[in-house]
C-alpha cells in the first residue's frame, strides 16, 4: 500500500448513518449513529443504555431506505447476562420479516481485556463473512474497572490499551464502514470550588448527583462522539415518583450540545418532542407576529396579548421576549384580523382567487401550528408551507 | 542547464563531471570548501567555479567566498519584509485572531491542544474552510491538506461551516461592493469540499508514510496552492503501547522536522492538533499537552484550549512573536465565532 492511496477523493457529501428507530432521537443526532467512527453512550445503571444498544442491533437490519444498514451486527457484552427476553419482546413489536432477525445478531461474551484482544483480530475475517455493519461493546467500563490498580505504571499501561483498542476499532470501522457503539458507566465527581476547569469536561448530572464518565481523560480522547443519558426523579403527588430520562450530546464533531427527553416503552426507546408534550399541562401560545415581504421589509409587527393567561415561561433565550413587551400588546383576535387584512390586500375574502387579484400569499414553515395559535383560518391556496414541501421540510 | 557550457578551464570541467556535478542546480547550494575537497582543487579555484556557475544560473549572489557559505540564506530584513506581506488564515473568531495577530501564520507550525469536546476538530475544519476564502475577500485562496488520524472529520459539518462561510462572503459582498455585481461569490459549499485533500490514516506507520509523502504530493500539486496542512491529531497513534519511548521521541521529532521544512519550503501553515494528558508532578496530577517535554519544542506556536466556567478559552502558551494572552471563543452551528458573553474580551497577561 502506498501513502497516495490514503487520499480520499472525491469526498462523499454525506456520512452513512444508522437510525435509532425513532425520528425524534434521529433528529437529535442528525440522522443517527455515524458510521466509520466510535460513538460512546455514557450513563448510570438503569438509564437505558442497554435498551438503546438492543434497539440498534435490530435497527441495523433495516433496509438502507429505512435508515438501517441492511446488515448483521455483533454484540460483545461484559455485563451479564445477555437480555434475551428483552430482545424477544422488542422483536415482537417489529414488522414480520422473512428470516429471524436473531440469526443476524452475533453475540460474544467478554470476560477480560485480554479476551477482547483475542476477539479483535478475528473480526478481520468475521466481519466480511457475516456482513456485519454494527459492533456494540456493552460495556467497556466493566472490562477495565476491576482489573487495574490505581498506581502510575498500571494506569499508564491501561491508557496504552485504550488507545490500542480504539485504534483497532477505528481501523475496522474505516475498512468495513462499521458503526461502532460502546457503552460506559459513570463515576461520582467530588466538586472543587475552583472555577477554572482546564481539564474536567462539562459536568454531568444524573439522579441529582454530579458524575463524569469512567476511564478518565485518556479514554475520552479515544471516542469520536460521546452521548450521555440521565435520569431525573420528579415527585408527583405524595408518594408517586415519576422518572424522566434524557439523552444529551456531550461532544461530537458534527453535532451541537443538545438534549432530548425520551421514554422506554415495551416497544423500545422513543424520544419526546419538546413542543408537542408538556408535563405540567401548559399551552404553547403566540407572543409575537411579524410579516415581511419578499424584500424582507416588515409589513406588520406586533406583540400579542393572550387573553390575560398567566405566562409561565418566556423562553427568553430563543424568543427574546420580556414580560414588559406583552403588557400593552394587541389582543389575539385583533391580530388575526389584521393579518387577514394584510393578506387580502383590500379585497373581500370571498372574492379572492388563487392566481389573479390583489391578494397575497403567505409563505412560512409549519404554518398550521402558528395559525392555530392565532385562531385564524385561511384558505388553503393562500399558503405555501415549507414544512409540507417534501424537498425542504419534515411534516410534523 | 549543463556544466559543460560553463566558461571554465577544461580540466576543471572534466573534474566536475567526473565528480558527478553535471547540472548547475547541483552546484547552487554547495560550499566552496566542499567543492574543493570533492574536486581536489584549491579553495580559490572552487570559489571561482561557483561564481561562474551562479552568474550563469542568473543569481548573481556570490560576491565573496564567505557569502557563498551561506548561500540560500536570507537576511532578517528580508524575512521581516516577507512576513509583513504574508497573509494569515483567519479563525473566524475576531478575538482569537486578535491575540494571534491576524490568525494562523504561514511558514509556521502551530500546535493546538485541549480536552475532548473543546473544539479542536472544529477549529481544524474551520481553518480548512477559511484557507479557501479568495484573495479579494482577504483570504489566501488556497487549498487544504487534512490528515485525519481519529476519524472525527465529518463531511456534514464541513458543508455546514462552508455554507456559513459562503454566506458571510455574500454578505460582505452586498455590504461593501453593492455596485460591482461582477464580483459575485461563485463558491458553492460543495466546492469547498473538493479543495480539501483528505487523508485518513489508521496506524502510526501510515501517519509517518503520509507525512513523508507530503513533500512529493505538494510539489506535484504546486499549481493548486495548498496553504495549510492540518493533522488531527498528531497524538492518537503514538499513545498506544509504545514500549520504546526513545524510538517514539525520535519518530516524533523526525516528523516535526519534516513538517517544519514543508512549512518553509511551500510557504504554508502547519496546524497540529494535540490531546491533553495528566502529568504527575510533585505529588499531584496536572494537565499538559501529550507527547512529553521533547515534543514541546517541535511547534513554533502552542495554543491551549480550555474551559473557563462554561466558556471556551484559547491561551497562547508559547510563541516567539506573540505575547501570551487568552481570549474566549464559542463553537456555533456556523463554526468558530466570537463569544457572546459580555465579559472582558481579550485578556493580556
Amino acid at each position: 500500500m502506498r501513502p497516495a492511496e490514503l487520499l480520499r477523493r472525491p469526498l462523499p457529501t454525506q456520512t452513512a448513518k444508522l437510525t435509532l428507530g425513532c425520528p425524534i432521537l434521529d433528529r437529535l443526532l442528525h440522522g443517527g449513529i455515524p458510521c466509520e467512527s466510535i460513538t460512546e453512550i455514557v450513563a448510570e445503571s438503569g438509564s437505558g443504555k442497554t435498551q438503546l444498544a438492543l434497539q440498534l442491533l435490530l435497527a441495523a437490519q433495516l433496509p438502507v431506505s429505512d435508515g438501517g444498514l441492511a446488515a448483521a451486527s455483533l454484540y460483545l457484552h461484559s455485563e451479564f447476562p445477555f437480555p434475551f427476553r428483552r430482545i424477544h419482546q422488542l422483536l415482537f413489536h417489529r414488522p414480520h420479516s422473512p428470516h429471524n432477525p436473531l440469526d443476524r445478531i452475533f453475540i460474544e461474551p467478554l470476560h477480560s481485556v485480554d479476551h477482547l484482544f483475542d476477539v479483535l483480530p478475528r473480526l478481520d475475517i468475521l466481519i466480511p463473512k457475516s456482513n456485519i455493519k454494527l459492533i456494540v461493546i456493552d460495556s467497556v467500563a466493566a472490562l477495565f474497572r476491576g482489573e487495574f490498580d490505581n498506581t502510575a505504571p498500571e494506569l499508564k499501561r491501561r491508557s496504552g490499551l485504550f488507545f490500542k483498542i480504539s485504534s483497532k476499532l477505528k481501523f475496522y470501522a474505516r475498512k468495513f464502514g462499521l458503526a461502532v457503539v460502546l457503552t460506559n458507566q459513570v463515576t461520582d465527581v467530588i466538586e472543587s470550588s475552583d472555577n477554572l476547569r482546564i481539564g474536567n469536561p462539562v459536568s454531568l448530572c444524573t439522579s441529582g448527583r454530579k458524575v463524569c464518565a469512567t476511564l478518565g481523560l485518556s479514554w475520552a480522547n479515544c471516542v469520536n462522539t460521546r452521548l450521555f443519558m440521565w435520569r431525573e426523579e420528579d415527585r408527583v403527588g405524595d408518594d408517586n415518583v415519576q422518572t424522566r430520562r434524557f439523552l444529551r450530546v456531550v461532544f461530537a464533531p458534527h453535532l451541537p450540545d443538545s438534549s432530548c427527553e425520551f421514554v422506554i416503552r415495551r416497544e423500545g426507546l422513543f424520544g419526546i418532542c419538546a413542543g408537542s408534550w408538556s408535563s405540567d399541562g401548559s399551552l404553547d401560545l403566540c407572543a409575537r407576529v411579524c410579516l415581511i415581504d419578499e424584500n424582507e421589509n416588515i409589513i406588520f409587527h406586533t406583540y400579542v396579548n393572550n387573553l390575560s393567561l398567566p405566562v409561565t415561561n418566556y423562553r427568553y433565550e430563543t424568543t427574546g421576549i420580556r414580560p414588559e413587551y406583552l403588557r400593552d400588546a394587541t389582543p389575539v383576535r385583533q391580530v388575526g384580523r389584521k393579518i387577514q387584512d394584510c393578506l387580502c390586500n383590500g379585497e373581500p375574502i370571498w372574492k379572492i382567487q388563487s392566481r389573479t387579484g390583489k391578494a397575497r400569499i403567505l409563505v412560512g414553515h409549519g404554518l398550521e401550528h402558528d395559525l392555530k395559535c392565532l385562531e385564524f383560518e385561511c384558505p388553503e391556496f393562500f399558503i405555501r408551507d415549507a414544512a409540507k414541501y417534501p424537498p425542504v421540510g419534515v411534516c410534523r | 542547464m549543463d556544466v559543460s557550457s560553463l566558461p571554465i578551464s577544461p580540466s576543471h570541467r572534466g573534474k566536475l563531471i567526473s565528480a558527478g556535478y553535471s547540472s548547475l542546480s547541483s552546484l547552487s547550494s554547495l560550499s566552496p570548501s566542499r567543492l574543493a575537497l570533492d574536486l581536489k582543487i584549491s579553495e580559490n579555484e572552487a570559489v571561482e567555479i561557483l561564481k561562474v556557475a551562479s552568474v550563469r544560473s542568473g543569481q548573481d549572489k556570490i560576491e565573496s567566498g564567505s557569502r557563498a557559505l551561506v548561500n540560500g540564506a536570507q537576511t532578517a530584513w528580508d524575512m521581516l519584509h516577507e512576513e509583513e506581506s504574508s497573509k494569515c488564515i483567519t479563525t473566524s473568531c475576531s478575538n482569537l485572531d486578535e491575540i494571534l495577530s491576524g490568525g494562523i501564520h504561514c511558514k509556521e507550525v502551530t500546535e493546538i491542544g485541549g480536552v475532548p469536546g473543546i473544539g479542536k476538530t472544529q477549529l481544524g475544519i474551520q481553518l480548512a474552510v477559511n484557507v479557501q476564502i479568495p484573495a479579494e475577500y482577504g483570504g489566501l485562496g488556497g487549498k487544504a491538506v487534512y490528515i485525519d488520524t481519529e476519524g472525527s472529520f465529518m463531511v456534514e459539518r464541513v458543508l455546514q461551516i462552508a455554507e456559513a462561510c459562503a454566506q458571510d462572503m455574500l454578505e460582505y459582498n452586498t455590504l461593501l461592493r453593492r455596485d460591482s455585481q461582477a464580483c459575485l461569490v461563485d463558491k458553492q459549499p460543495k466546492s469547498f469540499l473538493d479543495n480539501i485533500f483528505y487523508f485518513r490514516v489508521c496506524t502510526y506507520t501510515e501517519q509517518i508514510a503520509v507525512i513523508n509523502y507530503l513533500e512529493k504530493f505538494l510539489s506535484e500539486h504546486k499549481d493548486v496552492g495548498v496553504k495549510v496542512v492540518i493533522v488531527d491529531s498528531i497524538t492518537f497513534h503514538f499513545r498506544q503501547d509504545f514500549e520504546d519511548m526513545a524510538l517514539r521521541t525520535r519518530l516524533l521529532s523526525g516528523m516535526a522536522l519534516k513538517l517544519m521544512k514543508l512549512a518553509k519550503k511551500f510557504n504554508l501553515a502547519v496546524v497540529l492538533l494535540n490531546q491533553v494528558t495528566n502529568k504527575f508532578v510533585e505529588g499531584s496530577f496536572q494537565l499538559t499537552l501529550a507527547l512529553g517535554d521533547s515534543w514541546a519544542h517541535a511547534a513554533t506556536n502552542r495554543i491551549i484550549l480550555y474551559w473557563n466556567g462554561n466558556e471556551r478559552h484559547a491561551f497562547i502558551d508559547k510563541s516567539p512573536s506573540l505575547p501570551s494572552a487568552s481570549s474566549p471563543y464559542t463553537v456555533t452551528g456556523r463554526g468558530i465565532r466570537n463569544s457572546t458573553s459580555n465579559c472582558k474580551r481579550v485578556k493580556l497577561m
